[in-house]
């Protein structure tokens, strides 16, 4: 059995720490595996430099590891705040996973604003609801509300779940499509 | 670390990222292959030079999508266990499915080409 390269050690120590956040068998098998790439090509004639060159820096190699176990992570479990984080850590890398957080946060905002307005309808049913006036369209709180004509009434909170449920369901589509877009795009 | 990268190198790389993992797959329909294997015989078979770094990767990603299959061998050799990669029947419908759509986009742009070659 050959020693292992100093540079090449240590390089495989940056590439394990940079992998700690995978399960230790999946950590263990790719490191396990380069490892023994590595010593396969020094083995054959090729230089230690030359070897770990052609893998890049550990975490840069490590970080092509992770974003696919993170995406695919993600899909798989379907979970809302895993897709969402996800989408967030790629903002400022990607065009699709840019729009697609945009759309899910109005959706959000929009869903927020709605239930917002439905809870201050229970203990201040004058100033919340669907507004229709000169100046005025839309569901929200108002200061003055002589100056326009509530329309739902405790028909607001049927709408306001129809919104919710809306926006989840939308929202829900959009991290589905932005992550599988990305997904097709490695 | 990494030597400068020509110009050329980020236009091939670009080229080579759409059709590695049909040489890829292609290659693993023959049997089981380990990484290294893999690299080199689409080096030397296929033109495809990839990366060390790019590889293993996509062997990973490949595998959590269940295209493949991997196990750790042995050789009679005394050499390091390797770690083999197989495709599975998802693997095998998805390489169909790519041969497909490489040649239909070969033909069509080749076609496209050499229209304008003799123009």
């Amino acid at each position: 059995m050959i020693a292992e390269d100093p540079d090449v050690g240590r390089w495989l120590d940056r590439l394990n720490w940079a992998l700690a956040s995978v399960p230790a068998p999946e950590r263990e098998d790719i490191v396990e595996e380069t490892r023994g790439h590595l010593t396969e090509s020094i083995a054959s004639g090729l230089s230690p430099h030359d070897a770990l060159a052609s893998f890049g820096a550990a975490e840069t190699y490590a970080r092509k590891f992770l974003d696919d176990i993170e995406l695919s992570g993600a899909l798989g479990s379907q979970r809302s705040g895993a897709m969402l984080s996800v989408l967030a850590r790629r903002v400022h890398k990607s065009l699709v996973a840019a729009f697609g957080f945009f759309l899910v946060v109005v959706l959000g905002g929009i869903a927020f604003g709605a239930a917002l307005t439905a809870i201050v309808k229970i203990f201040d049913p004058a100033h919340a609801g669907l507004w229709v006036g000169p100046r005025i369209f839309g569901l929200g709180i108002t200061d003055d509300p002589s100056h326009a004509r509530e329309l739902l009434g405790n028909w607001i909170f049927p709408v306001t779940a129809l919104i919710v449920a809306l926006c989840w369901i939308l929202g829900r589509m959009v991290l589905l499509w932005s992550l599988r877009t990305l997904a097709k795009a490695r | 670390m990494i030597g400068e990268e020509r110009p050329d190198d980020g236009r091939r790389a670009q080229l080579l990222k759409g059709v590695a993992e049909l040489a890829l797959l292609s290659l693993l329909g023959e049997g089981p292959q380990y990484g290294l294997e893999i690299l080199e015989r689409l080096r030397s078979e296929a033109g495809v030079e990839l990366a060390a770094g790019t590889i293993y990767p996509l062997l990973h990603r490949l595998e959590r999508g269940k295209l493949t299959r991997a196990e750790w061998r042995i050789e009679d050799d005394g050499a390091r266990p390797r770690k083999y990669y197989a495709l599975t029947d998802l693997g095998r419908e998805e390489l169909a499915s790519q041969l497909v759509e490489w040649r239909r986009l070969a033909k069509s742009l080749n076609a496209f080409l050499d229209r304008r070659r003799t123009k």
